[in-house]
């Protein structure tokens, strides 16, 4: 077959992670691509819900400069 | 009663004795202020910044985390914030429950926990007497924000 579809699961849901610290860099990378744009939820698979946090949490993070908000090859 | 969190960036090139005159000059604004308490103040690092600010690549990182009774002082706080030189950004927050205080000791130095490894922990936690449970909750959240975390992280952006 042409398509083999993976197995999507939710990365907080599996481990258990009810909330999303914006100071947790390592972890929302993780969700980002290296632009620094946040992945869509049909990449990740992560739930609506915890998406969402995850999408504050980033955003919160960009606000403080703990993450970019465009991470071009111009810089650095 | 109100938590908040406020992570604000200090000018990198602020050595330790003006660093320290500016979180007291943080502390002094918010002593007067009643009903209002600071749980925990400290020092978090100096990390590259994600992007320049005010052309200033690294920032030294301060979290403040308080609670207040009414939320009126922060508006107050945040002008104050801006007003201050010294302080390239801040950021205040509101946190669903009570942060814990934060212990000064070398929980830095324990490896970050695994994607696997978190599932384990609560579950030994359990089988230890409740005295050391409470410990474990201190110790927790200091581990998500360790000053190693940001070399390495510096360095892939480089």
């Amino acid at each position: 077959m042409a398509f083999v579809s993976r197995k999507k699961f939710c990365y907080f849901k599996e481990n258990g992670i009810t909330e999303i610290d914006y100071k947790d860099v390592k972890l929302l990378r993780r969700f980002v691509t290296d632009q620094g744009k946040i992945m869509p939820r049909r990449v990740t698979g992560t739930s609506p819900k915890m998406h969402r946090k995850l999408v504050r949490a980033i955003k919160q993070a960009r606000n403080i400069a703990l993450m970019p908000y465009t991470n071009t090859s111009t810089e650095s | 009663m109100r938590y908040y969190e406020t992570l604000y960036i200090v000018n990198p090139n602020y050595e330790a004795d003006r660093l320290e005159a500016v979180m007291k000059a943080v502390d002094q604004h918010l002593e007067p202020l009643e009903g209002l308490r600071v749980i925990n103040h400290r020092i978090w690092g100096k990390k590259r910044l994600a992007y320049p600010i005010e052309k200033h690549k690294y920032g030294t990182y301060v979290l403040l985390q308080f609670e207040s009774e009414s939320p009126e002082v922060l508006k107050d706080f945040d002008q104050f914030l801006k007003l201050e030189k010294a302080v390239l950004r801040h950021q205040t927050l509101r946190l669903e429950r009570k942060p814990e205080v934060y212990v000064d000791e070398d929980a830095a130095g324990e490896p970050k926990p695994k994607a696997g490894e978190e599932d384990k922990e609560p579950k030994e936690k359990t089988a230890e007497p409740p005295a050391t449970e409470s410990e474990d909750s201190e110790t927790q959240p200091a581990e998500d924000t360790p000053a190693e975390d940001s070399s390495p992280e510096a360095k892939e952006e480089e």
